[in-house]
């Protein structure tokens, strides 16, 4: 009994995953990554996906944070292909196929786009070895510019107001 | 003068400008030319009148797949030019579909029925085909070869000039 209900069973998940795959837009002739999620957890992988595919209407905006009728309609195909078991990976390609890398909110860490990912630690580094740079060269106890300037800038003012007040004492 | 700090700011600036020179290269609305040189995805939707089409019932015709709307402008101004097309190149055996992009059905029926309806055009539940293009807006027009082939992808309104052109070229 037990091995009719196994082999039932098996009937049955080979049929879903081949209605799975024959249902599968165009582009995605693999069969899922994954086994078909529970249904409450649809929503939230179909918006982390949704999150990191550009709406090709706007400017800037994620699939998930755009209200355009484009947007929507990507975000209803994301939900559908996530409750058919397809990965971020397969997902993200499907649109990429397409739409072009340009739908990549995140570009992928490969080849050109290495630029993209590196040049804000360069630059950060950059900017710390000039500073660094600059620091050391400074003198290390220098003493302050404005006292050891003030008595020498001070100086023919001080005679010239000592006088006024000499001046001005001998005329009373 | 600081030779390291003229070295830095020059190598930053180098490199901005490659990267600017390499995009300003392209063309931003070319965002969708990946599908040029592809086989189109197949699809079968409901045209305005009910009858069911597909694009795989087309091979061996080279066909023109126009997404359009009542609500665009261009698509307004290029509608004349695709009825002309449609009545020129469809009795040379050019299949002429249009596929309406975000709008009613009702809206549209009406406006063929002012405008003329030299093809039909086919109803896209939930965006379902213009996702397949990777169609990014209205009008977008897909010239498909003998078969099934896109050969080019118009990004906005068609004149009936650069159809023929491109039609001679496929017959």
């Amino acid at each position: 009994m037990s091995a009719l209900l196994l082999v039932l069973a098996l009937l049955v998940g080979s049929a879903s995953a081949e209605e799975a795959a024959t249902a599968a837009p165009q582009g995605l002739a693999e069969p899922p990554a994954l086994a078909p999620p529970p249904p409450e957890e649809v929503g939230p992988r179909a918006a982390e996906i949704a999150r990191i595919v550009r709406c090709p209407v706007c400017q800037g905006l994620s699939v998930e944070d755009s209200h355009a009728d484009a947007a929507v309609a990507m975000k209803q195909r994301i939900t559908e292909l996530v409750a058919l078991g397809y990965d971020e990976a397969q997902i993200t390609g499907y649109f990429v196929d397409r739409y072009g890398e340009w739908v990549r909110l995140k570009p992928p860490a490969t080849g050109i786009n290495w630029i993209i990912w590196l040049s804000p630690v360069a630059l950060a580094a950059v900017g710390a070895g000039v500073i660094l740079s600059r620091r050391r060269s400074e003198p290390a106890a220098a003493p302050s510019t404005l006292a050891a300037a003030a008595p020498a800038a001070d100086d023919a003012y001080r005679r010239r107001i000592l006088e006024e007040l000499d001046e001005g004492k001998e005329r009373r | 003068m600081n030779w390291k700090i003229l070295g830095g700011g020059g190598l930053v600036i180098a490199s901005l400008v490659v990267v600017l020179a390499s995009g300003f290269g392209k063309n931003p609305q070319g965002v969708s030319d990946v599908m040029v040189g592809r086989e189109a995805p197949d699809f079968s939707l409901v045209d305005l009148d009910g009858q069911s089409v597909s694009l795989s019932s087309l091979r061996g015709a080279p066909a023109v797949l126009n997404f359009w709307s009542t609500w665009c402008q261009p698509c307004k101004i290029e509608h004349p030019h695709l009825q002309k097309a449609a009545s020129v190149y469809g009795g040379r055996g050019v299949r002429f579909l249009g596929v309406l992009y975000q709008d009613e059905p009702d809206a549209a029926r009406r406006m063929v029925k002012k405008e003329g309806g030299a093809f039909p055009t086919l109803i896209d539940p939930g965006q379902r085909t213009a996702i397949d293009f990777g169609v990014t807006g209205v009008p977008e027009t897909f010239i498909l070869d003998r078969e099934g082939r896109i050969v080019q992808k118009i990004t906005g309104p068609l004149s009936y000039d650069q159809a023929s052109a491109i039609l001679e070229g496929l017959l």
